[in-house]
């Protein structure tokens, strides 16, 4: 046996990455700040969406990414506009390396992290959110966007 | 008034806000560090960074310094309710804003008015995030007690 290379999600070719600017408005107020998400997807990956999605949701998928957002880049603070709610699988780095998606909901953080490594959410993306990969790691997950009904009809129908 | 925030009708005078701007930037101010920083079970190179100084206009006020590149992460203040806030340097759209999350909606203290004054609710989640080529600075004069006369005021 001998080790010939290792696979690993940069592996994935540069060029086929989706460069995709934060869908957040632009702010008015000067800042620097890199703003950056990336994202990609082919029929290799149809296997996580089988895997995650339940089958009374199949009608309400509207697209399905893998997503990534360099280090040292941010999402803004944003509402999504081209999707309901999201089927959402944090995949890598883990544990306090994975810069958790942050929920701001009735004057408290709610923090979506990778601790439970595996573990997939149902989240509603219009509650207000962001996420800063302040870590040195490129930050992967798997989204597939639900369109159609509102959030609280889709947890009730997954439940 | 928003739960977060009220302009108030008093304002700075443009001598005062002279005074101020000129006291943030003295190399010779004295800044220090906040020690009660919130911090998290997340790798974290961000610098969560506020720092403080007396001024030289009233006893009870303080002037606060988040320098450039540094940022105050969501959260609610612990060790007072109100305050009232002035931002002074730098001015219009070079200020980075203090936003507020109340109600899944932002609202903002920006300085694109120089001199106005604000009541702010520091138990409503609030940050701010310097991603400027300036440090930013503004003043703080925590309020104790009863805030019902100064709103009827």
């Amino acid at each position: 046996m001998i080790k010939i290379w290792k696979i690993t999600l940069d592996s994935t070719k540069e060029n086929l990455w989706e460069k995709r600017i934060s869908t957040c408005s632009e702010s008015k107020y000067n800042g620097s700040e890199d703003r950056d998400l990336k994202v990609y997807w082919n029929e290799e990956m149809e296997f996580i969406t089988n895997l995650i999605l339940p089958d009374n949701m199949k009608e309400f998928v509207s697209s399905q990414d893998m997503n990534m957002i360099p280090p040292f880049h941010e999402m803004d603070i944003h509402i999504d506009g081209h999707r309901d709610a999201l089927i959402y699988l944090p995949i890598y780095p883990i544990k306090e390396d994975y810069m958790p998606m942050r929920y701001y909901h009735n004057n408290e953080e709610i923090l979506l992290d990778n601790y439970d490594i595996g573990q997939v959410y149902l989240c509603n993306t219009k509650i207000i959110h962001r996420i800063h990969n302040t870590s040195d790691l490129p930050r992967y997950n798997y989204q597939i966007s639900l369109k159609g009904k509102e959030y609280e009809n889709m947890l009730y129908q997954i439940t | 008034m928003k739960n977060c925030f009220l302009k108030l009708q008093q304002r700075m005078l443009d001598s005062e806000m002279q005074i101020l701007a000129q006291q943030c930037l003295d190399p010779n101010t004295e800044w220090w560090e906040a020690t009660d920083v919130k911090t998290d079970s997340y790798i974290n190179y961000s610098d969560n960074s506020i720092s403080f100084s007396a001024t030289e206009v009233r006893p009870d006020a303080y002037l606060c310094k988040t320098p450039k590149g540094c940022m105050q992460p969501p959260h609610i203040d612990r060790g007072r309710d109100y305050s009232i806030y002035v931002p002074i340097y730098p001015n219009m759209y070079d200020y980075s804003p203090m936003t507020f999350y109340q109600d899944n909606k932002l609202e903002i203290i920006d300085n694109l008015d120089p001199g106005a004054m604000y009541l702010v609710n520091h138990k409503v989640m609030h940050s701010a995030f310097n991603f400027t080529d300036y440090d930013r600075f503004n003043l703080q004069l925590t309020i104790t007690g009863d805030i019902s006369q100064l709103l009827a005021s």
